[in-house]
């Protein structure tokens, strides 16, 4: 453990030095002759599209891959060579000289202790101290991550901290030794973005006070421009480019590298700008929805509003991207507008056919309404074949719209108009990438020609690359076919990208909404300014000079929560 | 390996149940007693002759018949009896769903081996009966397993799809959930059918199974335990017949599980 503190990028003494790296499981090459380094104190961020060997590269550091890996080549730490793998040593490392974090807190923490007797558990393991002075160095790391309340957290189980929280705790064990290398393994992907952006303060203030290095593995170009020193981009196991992040930047090398930016949606695009505005006029409205609620009984009697007072309404061929963070309310929207949930309060009125809360069956089926989901896998039968997923769909609806043609050529012509080939139809939905699954989705949806469309994140689960892609197919077909649209996203820039609407909601509450254009421009509602400001915006000059003004003005910009 | 030896092997035993009776020669229920415990070998009795020199082979064969065919038959009727109720309860929920499943729990906490000894006693052995008892016996397993699995399958997406699209609820049912919840039922069936012979043998080793002369390898054990001293094999020898059938059927589960999902049967 050194006193003194690197400073933000030394000349000369490297901290991690990989060479020649090559994983594999089986004969199946993970990892190919990947050569990087770390320098003390600095952040590299390693990026690439899902497959590309990101995190079982920062895996391999800590020997993590288990028994099947098999790792060779170098991976130099402090000088010492740590392949081929030996425990003892490992053990020492593992902890007291290199950290971990991983996306999902939840996962990571065990539900069945508490709090801080997890955390004074892993302090016991690396420092001889006694149960008192654990408990005392453990308040102390609660208190340096900013876990609000430590003294009443200390004694909660991981279910009653919010993921920001847990990720906390989880960022509190691993630097309880003060490591020389924190590895971070997408550690906000599974966060809001207004605590995604806390939780990288968090991480660049203990860096700065610490003088630790920081190994981060992201999708997200806007996180890399946020945190990053310097940036490796991979590729199916291999390095594409390295550099400096504003050169990475500002001139990419490659043409991967370049293809994965402009893949980036960027609130700074003129996409939402070209779109072209011919609404139809207010008698054509598709959803309508007036003073509708929903609340949800808990089990010890607690309620909870999902949606209080909700009054929109959406034309024919206009695009609503419905935006807010986790328990926002939006998907509840969404699936009340799908007939999926029942509402207590108000009414909601599709194609002109009414219903009325409360009351009435679980499911209230409306012919015109259908819908993409955001996990495309699991919206497909694992047992029927891709062809026959989509017949059955088109049966089902064709007792309310007798005109629906459901033979296989119809199909078939189905797929190729959302770029698929016509071979697909006989395959099951694990033989498809999960781009692939989605192009299903969207073709099952438009399928019964349907007048109002819920999107529900229907990207979030993609790679950039194919995000891209796939938006564009969507945007093509809805300007095609112009059905109304509700487009469900976290990310304000997606929603940007698509939408001509723009509906900003908050506990259950529309709390802004407006031309798309206009909102992102002048947001009125503090809340909609808070999401605005905490996206990281993929451009490292721009986004030093937003964490500057952020620090000048306190930090307290940032949303009401934790 | 184990995807064909087993159903082969559990292919075997069935085909050696329906014909063994007709190809082993010499009649089960033809006793000799000059010709009583022959030794395993003997030309003309293949695996010997019991106390009353009856073919061991041919009896072995014709308990096949009935051993397997009630295991078979009981099995299929607790299968459909325990989906039915399962499903049903796990789909309509409400207060269906609470008599239904509480009903189970009450099957389920009534010791199985007490309630075949007093059907039994009740209605005197015959081979309905056994499967009658054995039936109700294990449909409280597989509706426990039906009601599990089709709550599982019914929150995921592709249930909120067919709603979607406007899908009746028998179409959901059949066209969506049941290919979703069999693979368990299957494995859950190869055990139900490995302990119905278990039990099934059990009863009949202690008389209450299928009613003697008819031959049954339980009452082939029981009634081999008293030469256990002398010639072990009249033990043995049914004995070995209960235990590899019950464990081919035991592990055909796993098998059969793999063999129904596509992604096991494409590879990836």
């Amino acid at each position: 453990m050194s006193d003194h503190i690197h400073s933000a990028r030394p000349a000369g003494g490297k901290l991690l030095a990989v060479r020649g790296l090559n994983i594999a499981f089986g004969d199946k090459k993970i990892v190919k002759d990947l050569s990087f380094d770390i320098t003390p104190g600095e952040t590299l961020a390693i990026v690439g599209e899902s497959g590309s060997g990101k995190s079982v590269t920062a895996l391999s550091l800590l020997g993590l891959l288990g028994p099947r890996a098999s790792v060779t080549g170098s991976i130099g730490f402090q000088g010492e060579e740590l392949v081929p793998y030996d425990f003892d040593r490992l053990t020492r490392l593992r902890g007291n000289e290199v950290s971990i974090i991983f996306q999902e807190p939840m996962a990571a923490l065990n539900p069945v202790y508490k709090i801080g007797q997890q955390l004074a558990g892993v302090i016991r393991n690396h420092l001889k101290l006694s149960p008192a002075e654990a408990r005392e160095r453990a308040m102390e790391l609660l208190r340096k991550v900013k876990l609000p309340m430590p003294e009443i957290k200390y004694d909660q189980f991981p279910f009653e901290l919010s993921g920001g929280q847990l990720q906390r705790v989880m960022i509190a064990m691993a630097i309880a030794c003060c490591p020389k290398l924190l590895i971070a393994d997408e550690p906000t992907t599974a966060l809001d973005v207004t605590v995604q952006a806390r939780i990288l303060d968090l991480l660049r203030e203990l860096q700065a006070e610490m003088g630790m290095s920081i190994l981060f593995i992201t999708h997200d170009f806007g996180v890399v421009a946020d945190i990053a020193d310097r940036v490796l981009v991979m590729r199916h196991g291999e390095k594409v480019e390295t550099g400096p992040v504003e050169e990475l930047f500002s001139a990419p090398r490659e043409s991967y590298t370049r293809m994965l930016l402009s893949a980036v949606p960027s609130l700074k695009g003129k996409d939402f700008l070209e779109k072209p505005a011919e609404l139809a006029d207010d008698s054509d409205i598709v959803l309508d929805m007036r003073d509708v609620g929903i609340t949800f009984f808990g089990r010890r009697g607690e309620t909870m509003k999902a949606l209080d007072g909700v009054d929109i309404a959406i034309k024919r061929n206009e695009v609503v991207a419905l935006v807010g963070e986790s328990g926002s309310g939006k998907s509840t929207l969404g699936n009340v507008a799908a007939g999926l949930l029942r509402i207590n309060r108000g009414q909601v009125a599709i194609d002109g056919i009414v219903r009325q809360g409360p009351g009435a069956g679980r499911h209230i089926h409306t012919p015109g309404v259908s819908m993409v989901f955001q996990d495309a896998n699991g919206s497909l039968n694992p047992r029927m074949r891709i062809g026959a997923s989509l017949r059955a769909a088109l049966k089902w609806s064709r007792r309310y719209k007798p005109e629906l043609d459901c033979s296989d050529d119809h199909i078939r012509q189905l797929l190729a108009e959302v770029g698929l080939a016509p071979e697909l139809f006989n395959r099951f939905p694990h033989e498809l990438s999960g781009g692939q699954k989605q192009r299903v989705g969207i073709a099952r949806a438009l399928s019964v020609k349907p007048s109002l469309v819920v999107a529900d994140e229907p990207t979030s689960a993609l790679d950039v690359s194919v995000q891209k892609t796939v938006l564009e197919l969507f945007r093509r077909l809805q300007q095609q076919y112009g059905f109304a649209c509700i487009f469900i996203t976290h990310d304000l820039s997606l929603a940007a990208s698509i939408s001509n609407r723009l509906v900003v909601m908050n506990r259950g509450r529309i709390v802004e909404q407006g031309a798309t254009a206009e909102v992102l421009a002048n947001p009125a509602d503090a809340y909609t300014r808070a999401l605005l400001d905490s996206i990281p915006l993929p451009d490292p000059a721009v986004q030093r000079a937003r964490r500057a003004e952020h620090y000048s003005v306190g930090g307290a910009s940032y949303g009401s929560r934790a | 390996m184990k995807r064909i030896l087993l159903p082969t092997l559990a292919g075997a035993l069935v085909l050696f149940a329906i014909v063994g009776p007709c190809i082993t020669p010499g009649d089960p229920l033809a006793q000799n007693i000059v010709a009583r415990f022959a030794p395993v070998g003997t030309p003309g009795h293949l695996l010997g002759t019991d106390n009353f020199g009856r073919d061991v082979l041919a009896r072995i064969a014709a308990g096949a018949q009935v051993e397997l065919f009630t295991a078979l038959a009981s099995t299929v009727i607790a299968l459909t009896l325990g989906v039915l109720i399962g499903v049903t309860a796990a789909y309509t929920r409400g207060l269906t769903e609470g008599v239904l499943m509480r009903g189970v729990d009450v099957m389920l906490s009534i010791p199985p081996l007490i309630l075949a000894l007093l059907v039994v006693a009740a209605l005197g052995p015959s081979v309905p009966t056994l499967i009658g008892v054995l039936a109700l016996l294990f449909t409280p397993g597989f509706a426990r397993v039906a009601y599990g699995q089709t709550l599982s399958v019914r929150s995921r997406p592709f249930i909120q799809a067919a709603l979607i699209f406007g899908a009746p609820r028998m179409s959901i049912i059949r066209g969506q959930i049941l290919p979703n919840i069999i693979a368990p039922l299957l494995a859950q069936a190869s055990l139900t059918i490995a302990s119905a012979i278990l039990v099934g043998s059990g009863l009949g080793f202690l008389g209450l199974g299928i009613r003697p002369p008819l031959p049954s390898w339980g009452g082939m054990v029981a009634d081999g335990q008293r030469y256990l001293a002398t010639h072990p094999m009249l033990m043995i020898v049914p004995g070995l017949f209960v235990v590899t059938t019950i464990l081919t059927f035991s592990v055909l589960g796993d098998t059969l599980r793999e063999l129904w999902d596509p992604r096991e049967r494409r590879g990836r």
